[in-house]
């Protein structure tokens, strides 16, 4: 092995390690919805950080029940006495553990702990005291919470319209965005650049003032309540990001490509299609995939121009686990996971179009 | 043959305006009448809770009171400012580095990629909350993480200073804990918080330099390796300029994108604490949906597109220094 | 590769390539169809159509809507009520508002009073109405919906704050409940008993005491109200409120039972109390439903006395939610029929029975089925009595920008006695001048129009 291989591994493992930390912080938040999503409610706050959903539960005879625990009976071995604690001054679910009470710490001996049913039918449960060895601790992931998240937000309902303005919008912004980005990279003609800063500008004046009067249209265009003010501009090329991002990548394909295709008869629309759309699959991927993500979360649109229930889309229906004061941590969590799982998948194929070199084997071609 | 060149330049020009032309149609349907419409309320006072009462013509005075006597005007735009000038080179070198460093040939480069593109897709309304639970002082999973990292290190050591002093000097210092920082929580930490958590939508950035890095002919590099060059020419020779119309890109939509900032204020510290997240557009839209003083809205939102304008076009005209575009060459 | 397999393959692939852009098409087309077949009007021609605004809070709040559309049509077959549904009432309010589209009949809430102009006086209707009238409820309530003299909505439910409290935790720690006749002191002793720090590390893990960040003004205008009745005066300079908001900070300074402002908004308030980790929590019923759903005991009980110079104080803070009528309804009468169905003695009995409010009619809030016990909380009462004492959350128009420039004023007055705060007595003055500047600004901008005048 030579100076330069030695090298090379110990890049390696550098790169490999920024990128695992990087990762790793990158998906906390992630981990966390997950572990949150598989909780009880009410367990998503408990006392400390607590990544996995633990589960308490009562072994009797043949019957093993879910309970909550509320306190203990412990020995103080130094003191020599047994008192009742709450389950809070426990360090752990051990036998032999550290106790804390607001006049000091010591080390005890659980006998019995305090323990209530859980069961949300029968909310005045009395408490009643099981031995030590009866109490067992497991992860129990609450799987139901998924299901029940759906249900409770209607998903599939929503899922529906969901797809078909993302679908239809996305299809819109690529095939507009990019024939527009053609128009302002490619030709020559009087205001170009006037034209191209308009359309930059169109991004400048922030939408909370414009927001009333673009509703004003589509009130007199009588798309309330439909899907099509959610969609239908995107056909327009009216994202200017889009048509931005579409025209940097054309002007930085040489323009050989074109004369030497309209030596050959083409046309500029069959430049376009044939040529430089071809060429151009890496940024039509990211355009793809930004609007992709923007239209299936997209909250604003939805809230004002959607009334009906039946029309809302997926982002508006995750609502109805946060009101102004309560939030359903455990539901919220399952739901958005489940809503954003599309946006994981198609980001994750996407990616296929970013090999370097495409541009090249498309010149050879 | 000056008609023939003549009438090529009208050919090009006519094919021009023809693939632009559904932008102008969108343009002048969904875009030009609204913004025009709050050009015309920003000198008016309107007040969008009343069923009675339309908009009444008031001549400049919005834009008198903003300058004269409106004391959240400066302190709002000030704040906006602070944000843009850290956040928009920060963002722009971390989109930089994580594309170059996921455009390599590395094990597990796509799982990689998902990883940073992950947090622009949990959007909505989990999310903000997920940070809220972060950034908390007291229970937040980064403080209890540095607590224990703290105990380990020992509380009096000399590391446990330098990294709590440190970061309790950009992020302020948390009410109960002398040692560990107040995030979003502490009035000097709270900008520089949010500016952190600006970088975990890196995602973004980061997909628009990949694909502007597949733009590049694997050619250029070949024959530079052959030439001998390091990395670093590479890099600085090649990549780079090669790469200037996508930075470019991302340069113009930093601007436009933190001067017009808003949600992370809105959604997570409500402008505070003590107005050290109120943004620009945050008080417009405090006045506009919450005060009922559109017109007084709209002429604020006005003042933002002028700078943003300016900031703009400065870009646009020093791009011609260090934009290298290969349609130019015609 | 032989030449005959290279053909197969590329007609193989343009097969593919065929089959994908089919699967695209008909994918548009099925799109469309969805978009087609969504657009579709809700108004039905030949019945009376009544748009109903409503929110999407909980699941459980989407059902309540509901059930009180269906349940109309079902009783009236002529009538269509179209059920607008959103997460942000207000805001979308207020943009159809702004383009006439407006609903006729709305759920109101916290904060209705900044759309007060925009809801239709109920005087005349309710005159010819035995039933709609202050009697029919608990004391307060029919003063909350009056807006410029006029009654504005029917109210559904009138939410006081109570304190809730963990029996649990009391049980453990030895201390007994609270009554309905306690003090400040008794709730401090109390508190300073359920505070604890279990690991010993300084930072406490259980707080005898939070208060939502709205109670905050409550404990504030203990003495009364913000402003005289008018909301021309502000009132909030004097020697009470001071030693009102003196007590309040030192609960988390001086007697060290509360959590600090910072420290109780970065998580939420109902989840810390719902994890076991505050012993007392003040909040008014919107809390019932998620706390019934926690697994420990737990009950509510009024706010206590204060006492100041031989004197004492109490009260808290009443919002309601009722139904209002757009101001411009084409069908005020079939409006006010719906909006009267709703508010009326069977649809708030269903609501109160289901958990979905806190009853503001006396006849359903006193009836035995209402109050049986068995179900929590077990002391119901202390909602209904605490209404003789409750004092309507900042019934002004402009109650978000009043809250906007107190917060400034709050911080620099909740802070801790080492970072130097200013005094009570400044606070209180602070509060009074701010208060003072944006109602003036609101009466030079806003002169009360007669109803004939502002009839759109």
């Amino acid at each position: 092995m030579n100076r330069h291989q030695v090298l090379g591994i110990f890049e390696r493992i550098a790169i490999h390690g920024v990128l695992v930390a990087a990762a790793l912080v990158m998906l906390t938040p992630l981990v966390w919805m997950i572990s949150t999503s598989l909780k009880a409610s009410g367990h998503s706050l408990s006392r400390g950080i607590e990544w996995l959903p633990w589960e308490d539960i009562y072994v009797s005879d043949a019957l093993k029940t879910p309970v909550i625990v509320l306190g203990a009976r412990v020995r103080n071995e130094e003191a020599g006495n047994t008192i009742e604690v709450g389950i809070a001054s426990l360090r752990d679910r051990r036998r032999r553990t550290e106790v804390s009470l607001p006049e000091g710490r010591f080390s005890g001996e659980v006998l019995e702990y305090r323990v209530r049913n859980v069961s949300e039918a029968d909310q005045t449960a009395e408490a009643f005291w099981i031995p030590c060895d009866q109490l067992e601790r497991r992860i129990g992931p609450r799987w139901s919470n998924y299901s029940e998240a759906l249900v409770k937000m209607r998903f599939f309902s929503l899922l529906a319209n969901t797809v078909a303005i993302t679908f239809l919008g996305t299809l819109g912004t690529v095939l507009s965005c990019s024939l527009v980005a053609y128009g302002f990279a490619r030709f020559r003609f009087p205001g170009r650049e006037t034209l191209f800063m308009v359309l930059l500008s169109s991004m400048m004046l922030p939408p909370v003032v414009t927001m009333i009067p673009v509703y004003l249209i589509f009130r007199d265009l009588h798309w309330i309540d439909t899907l099509l003010p959610l969609f239908a501009p995107a056909w327009l090329g009216t994202n200017a990001f889009n048509v931005f991002l579409f025209r940097q990548f054309y002007m930085t394909l040489p323009f050989d490509l074109d004369d030497a295709a309209r030596i050959d008869g083409c046309s500029s629309f069959r430049i376009y299609w044939s040529i430089l759309l071809p060429l151009s699959k890496p940024v039509m991927a990211t355009v793809g995939i930004f609007s992709f993500t923007g239209l299936w979360l997209d909250f604003m649109g939805p809230l004002i121009y959607l009334n009906s229930i039946e029309k809302f889309t997926l982002s508006l229906g995750l609502y109805i686990f946060k009101g102004p004061y309560t939030v359903q941590w455990d539901y919220l969590m399952a739901a958005t996971l489940v809503v954003s799982l599309p946006c994981i998948v198609i980001f994750f194929l996407g990616q296929r179009f970013f090999i370097q070199g495409t541009v090249l084997s498309g010149l050879k071609a | 043959m000056t008609l023939n060149i003549r009438s090529q330049r009208f050919r090009e020009a006519a094919s021009g305006y023809l693939f632009i032309l559904p932008w102008i149609a969108g343009f002048l349907v969904f875009i030009l009448g609204p913004m025009l419409a709050s050009l015309y309320l920003s000198f008016c006072r309107y007040d969008p809770s009343q069923v009675r009462s339309g908009a009444t013509w008031i001549g400049v005075a919005n834009y008198v009171k903003m300058l004269t006597d409106d004391e959240n005007f400066w302190p709002s735009l000030r704040v906006t400012f602070r944000y843009s000038i850290i956040s928009i080179p920060v963002q722009l070198l971390a989109g930089l580095t994580v594309a170059i460093l996921l455009n390599q040939k590395v094990r597990g480069q796509r799982f990689y990629r998902t990883c940073f593109y992950l947090p622009v897709v949990l959007g909505g309304v989990a999310t903000s909350l997920i940070w809220m639970w972060l950034f908390s002082p007291s229970q937040g999973l980064i403080n209890v993480g540095l607590a224990n990292l703290y105990e380990a290190l020992g509380r009096d050591s000399h590391l446990t200073h330098i990294l709590s002093g440190s970061l309790r000097a950009v992020f302020g210092s948390a009410e109960d804990n002398p040692l560990l920082p107040g995030w979003t929580a502490s009035e000097e930490g709270a900008l520089n918080s949010l500016i952190l958590m600006s970088l975990w939508g890196v995602g973004g950035s980061m997909i628009v330099n990949l694909a502007g890095l597949q733009a590049i002919p694997t050619v250029f590099y070949e024959a530079a390796t052959i030439d001998g060059a390091g990395r670093a020419s590479r890099l600085w020779h090649i990549t780079l300029p090669l790469l200037s119309p996508t930075i470019f890109f991302n340069l113009v939509m930093g601007v436009i994108g933190s001067f017009q900032v808003f949600t992370q204020g809105f959604i997570m510290t409500g402008g505070g604490p003590k107005n050290a997240t109120r943004f620009y557009v945050l008080y417009t839209y405090q006045n506009g949906f919450e005060y009922f003083k559109m017109g007084y809205a709209s002429a604020l939102a006005w003042v933002l597109f002028v700078i943003v304008l300016v900031f703009t076009l400065l870009i646009v005209r020093s791009s011609a220094a260090w934009v290298f575009y290969e349609a130019q060459k015609r | 590769m032989d030449r005959e397999s290279t053909t197969t393959t590329q007609a193989l692939l343009d097969a593919l390539r065929w089959l994908g852009y089919g699967a695209l098409a008909l994918a548009f087309a099925l799109s469309l169809y969805w978009v087609w077949r969504t657009s579709g009007s809700h108004v039905e021609k030949g019945k009376v159509n009544i748009d109903f605004l409503w929110p999407t809070y909980t699941p459980q709040k989407v059902r309540y809507g509901e059930h009180l559309a269906e349940q109309y049509m079902k009783e009236n077959p002529n009538v269509q009520v179209n059920l607008i549904l959103t997460s942000d009432p207000y805001k979308k309010l207020q943009i159809m508002i702004a383009g006439r589209t407006t609903p006729d009949v709305m759920w109101m809430g916290i904060g209705w009073q900044q759309f007060g102009d925009a809801l239709m006086p109920l005087d005349d209707l309710a005159a010819g109405d035995p039933d709609i009238r202050r009697e029919t409820y608990l004391p307060g309530l029919w003063d909350a919906e009056l807006w410029q003299g006029s009654l504005r909505g029917l109210p559904s439910s009138g939410q006081v704050g109570v304190l809730y409290y963990n029996k649990d935790l009391f049980d453990q720690a030895g201390v007994p409940y609270p009554s309905a006749d306690w003090t400040w002191d008794d709730m401090v002793r109390t508190a300073k008993a359920l505070t604890r720090d279990f690991d010993g590390d300084g930072v406490i893990d259980q707080y005898g005491l939070q208060l939502e960040q709205v109670y905050r003004y409550p404990f504030v205008v203990y003495a009364g109200q913000f402003a005289d009745s008018e909301w021309r005066t502000a009132r909030i300079d004097n020697p009470v409120v001071s030693a009102m908001l003196e007590h309040y900070r030192d609960l988390i300074y001086k007697d060290r039972v509360m959590p600090t402002p910072t420290a109780s908004a970065e998580l939420g308030m109902l989840p810390m109390f719902e994890a076991g980790r505050v012993a007392m929590h003040a909040a008014s019923g919107y809390a019932l439903e998620s706390f019934r759903k926690v697994q420990f005991d737990w009950d509510v009980a009024m706010f206590p006395w204060f006492e100041f110079n031989g004197q004492r104080y109490r009260a808290t803070g009443l919002w309601q939610e009722e139904f209002c009528i757009l101001w411009n309804t084409d069908i005020p009468e079939e409006a006010w029929k719906f909006a009267r169905w709703c508010a009326g003695k069977d649809m708030i009995r269903w609501a109160a029975l289901d958990g979905h409010i806190v009853p503001g009619r006396v006849d359903v809030a006193t009836s035995p089925e209402y109050l049986a016990p068995g179900k929590r909380p077990a002391n119901m009462r202390a909602f209904i009595d605490s209404q003789s004492f409750a004092v309507p959350m900042t019934p002004h128009a402009w109650h978000v920008r009043i809250a906007a420039e107190f917060d400034p004023i709050w911080q620099d007055f909740m802070q801790s006695p080492e970072s130097n705060p200013i005094s009570a007595a400044e606070a209180a003055k602070r509060f009074n001048t701010a208060l003072q500047r944006i109602l003036d600004e609101y009466h030079a901008e806003n002169e009360p129009l007669d109803a004939a005048e502002a009839r759109p």
